[in-house]
C-alpha cells in the first residue's frame, strides 16, 4: 500500500498542491490527470522525495517515509522509482547504455541491495535493446531511451513506479509501447504504477483507477472503467469530452494494438 | 576521457594558438639548456649590442638579456599555469560545494564571492601584494585568492542548472555518492572549466607582469615583468636603439602569449 496523506506544498503564495490524500493498493495502477499547473508533477516529486512537502506524509507499506530523499533510507529511496518526462535529459548522452545501467548496480551493491543485472533488465524491457548495450546513449531514439530509463528503474526491484508524463516527448507509437511495457511490468511484478498522463488516447485501457487534479486539489477519484459515467466535477467532464477514447473511438483498437505489439516482437 | 570539446574539429586559429603555446611550454621546460648564461651572472660587459655571444645584448648591469628572457619563460609560464589552475580549481570546487551542500553553504560562499567581486580585482591583488612579504609565493597566492570569485560565479550558475537536470536528480534520488554525481556533472561543466583555466592563466600573466612592473612582488624573481621594469628604468632606453633588444622582445613575448591564450578560448566558442 502506497499512500499520500494530506500533502500540501505552496511555492510562496502559489498553492501547488493543497491537502491531497491518495491511496494505491499493491498491484494497482492509477492515472493522475489534470491540466498543466494543477500540481500533478509536484505531487509525484513529493512522493519520490525530490521535493519536500510543507505538511503531510508519504507512507509505503505502513512506514512513514522521511520528507526528502536525502533523509530517507536507501531501501526507501530504491523502492520508489521515478521515470522522468524527458528521456533526453534523464540519461547522460555520453555514457554507454551499460555504463548508465551499471550506475544503479554500483549504488545498490554499495548499500547491499539485491539488484537485477543490467543485461537482464534490458532484455526484460525489450530484447532488441541488447544490441545497443555498448553504444552511447546519444545514438538511441527517444522511445529507446525511455525504455532504458524503465530498465534502470526496474533494476533495484522497486515497489512503486512513478511515471511522470513519460510519453509526452515521444511519438504515438513509442508512447503506446512504453505504456504497454509499464503495464506488463506492473502485472508481472505486482508493482504500484502511478502515472501522470496528459493524453489518455495514447494509453491503453488497462488502467484501474483515475484521479483528477484541478488547481492543486484532488477533485475526483474513480475506477477508470466507471469514470465516464460517474464523473461529476466540471473539469472532469471537460476532460472526458476532450478525448476520443471516452467516445468509443480507440485508435488503434485493442485488437490492432495486440497485433502491433506482436509485430514489434518479431522485428 | 570523452567530452564535448574533444569530438569537435579544431579551427585553424586554435591550431595556430596551440602551436605557439607548445613552443612556449617547450622553451619553459628546457630553459636551463637554452640559456647561454646564468641569470645571476653579471660579469659581462654592460650595454653590449646584440652579437653572436649576447643574442639580445646585455643590460646596464651586465646581465645577458637573452638569458633573462628565456628564464622568464620558465618562471612566468609556470607561475601563470599554477595560478590559473588553482584559481579555477578553487572556484569550481567551491561552486560544487555551494550547489551540493545546500542553501546555507551556498549563501555564505556566494556572499564572500560577491564581496570580492565588488572591488576591481587588479586593485585588490595589488593591495594584498603590497602588504604581504614580497615573495613569489605571496604574489601567486594573492592572484589565486582574489581571482576565483569570477570562476565561481559562472560555474555555480552552470552547476545549478545541471544539478536540477533529471540525470543528476536520479543519482541524488538513489543516494549516489559524490563521485557518482560528479561523473554525471563532468561532461557538462568540463568545457566551461577548461575555458576558465585558459582565461585565468591569461589573467595571471597579465597580473604578474603588471605587479612586477609596478615593483610589487619578489625583487629577486627574474620574471618578464621585472625585465620590462628594468628596461623602463634605464633612462637612455630610447636614446639609442637599445629598446630594440632590451624592451621590444620581452613585450612581444608577453603579448603573443596573452593573445594566443585569449584566441584559443575565443576560437573554441
Amino acid at each position: 500500500m502506497f499512500s499520500l496523506q494530506n500533502i500540501r506544498k505552496h511555492y510562496g503564495a502559489f498553492p501547488a498542491v493543497t491537502d491531497v490524500s491518495l491511496e494505491i493498493k499493491n498491484g494497482e495502477s492509477l492515472v493522475l490527470a489534470g491540466e498543466s499547473g494543477s500540481g500533478k508533477t509536484t505531487l509525484c516529486r513529493i512522493a519520490a522525495g525530490m521535493e519536500k512537502a510543507d505538511t503531510g506524509q508519504v507512507i509505503l507499506d505502513g512506514n512513514i517515509l522521511a520528507p526528502s530523499c536525502r533523509k530517507r533510507s536507501f531501501s526507501d529511496c530504491a523502492a520508489i522509482q521515478y521515470i522522468f518526462q524527458d528521456p533526453y535529459h534523464a540519461l547522460e548522452s555520453g555514457f554507454t547504455v551499460r555504463k548508465t545501467l551499471e550506475e544503479c548496480t554500483r549504488i545498490c551493491k554499495r548499500h547491499q541491495r539485491e539488484v537485477m543485472a543490467a543485461e537482464d533488465a534490458l532484455a526484460y524491457v525489450d530484447r532488441r535493446l541488447l544490441e545497443y548495450l555498448d553504444r552511447p546513449v546519444r545514438e538511441l531514439s527517444g522511445g529507446q531511451r525511455q525504455k532504458v530509463c524503465i530498465a534502470r528503474a526496474l533494476m533495484p526491484n522497486p515497489k512503486v513506479i512513478i511515471a511522470d508524463e513519460s510519453t509526452s516527448m515521444l511519438d504515438k507509437k513509442s508512447g503506446m509501447e512504453v505504456f504497454d511495457l509499464l503495464h506488463r511490468i506492473k502485472e508481472e511484478k505486482n508493482l504500484i504504477l502511478l502515472a501522470v498522463l496528459h493524453d489518455v488516447d495514447f494509453s491503453c485501457t488497462k488502467w484501474e483507477r483515475i484521479a483528477i487534479m484541478y488547481q492543486g486539489c484532488l477533485v475526483e477519484q474513480a475506477a477508470f472503467a466507471d469514470f465516464k459515467t460517474y464523473a461529476k466535477h466540471e473539469y472532469s467532464r471537460a476532460w472526458i469530452a476532450a478525448y476520443d477514447y471516452f467516445h468509443g473511438n480507440l485508435h488503434p483498437s485493442p485488437a490492432e494494438r495486440a497485433a502491433m505489439n506482436e509485430r514489434n516482437a518479431d522485428i | 576521457m570523452k567530452n564535448g570539446t574533444s569530438g569537435k574539429r579544431m579551427s585553424f586559429r586554435q591550431k595556430t594558438c596551440i602551436m605557439v603555446l607548445s613552443i612556449y611550454f617547450f622553451i619553459a621546460a628546457f630553459a636551463p639548456l637554452i640559456m647561454p648564461y646564468e641569470v645571476t651572472d653579471f660579469s659581462h660587459p654592460s650595454l653590449a649590442e646584440p652579437c653572436r655571444q649576447y643574442l639580445l645584448g646585455t643590460d646596464e648591469m651586465g646581465h645577458d638579456i637573452f638569458s633573462l628572457l628565456i628564464y622568464g619563460f620558465r618562471l612566468t609560464v609556470c607561475m601563470a599555469l599554477a595560478a590559473g589552475f588553482f584559481s579555477t580549481l578553487t572556484g569550481t570546487v567551491l561552486a560544487f560545494c555551494a550547489c551540493y551542500l545546500g542553501k546555507a553553504a551556498d549563501h555564505v560562499i556566494t556572499m564572500t564571492a560577491d564581496l570580492f567581486i565588488i572591488v576591481p580585482e587588479m586593485v585588490i591583488v595589488m593591495f594584498a601584494a603590497v602588504f604581504a612579504e614580497p615573495t613569489m609565493i605571496n604574489t601567486e597566492l594573492a592572484i589565486i585568492l582574489f581571482s576565483w570569485p569570477r570562476v565561481y560565479k559562472i560555474i555555480r550558475g552552470k552547476l545549478k542548472d545541471c544539478m536540477n537536470s533529471s540525470k543528476v536528480q536520479y543519482t541524488m534520488m538513489m543516494k549516489g555518492s559524490i563521485a557518482d554525481v560528479l561523473q554525471k556533472l563532468m561532461p557538462d561543466i568540463m568545457p566551461s572549466v577548461q575555458t576558465y583555466f585558459i582565461l585565468q592563466t591569461n589573467k595571471a600573466v597579465t597580473y604578474e607582469t603588471t605587479l612586477s612592473f609596478f615593483g610589487i612582488g619578489d625583487p629577486l624573481a627574474k620574471t618578464w615583468g621585472k625585465l620590462i621594469r628594468a628596461a623602463m628604468d634605464y633612462e637612455n632606453l630610447y636614446y639609442d636603439r637599445v629598446f630594440l633588444w632590451y624592451f621590444i622582445p620581452v613585450i612581444l613575448v608577453v603579448v603573443v602569449f596573452v593573445v594566443s591564450l585569449a584566441l584559443l578560448v575565443h576560437g573554441g566558442e
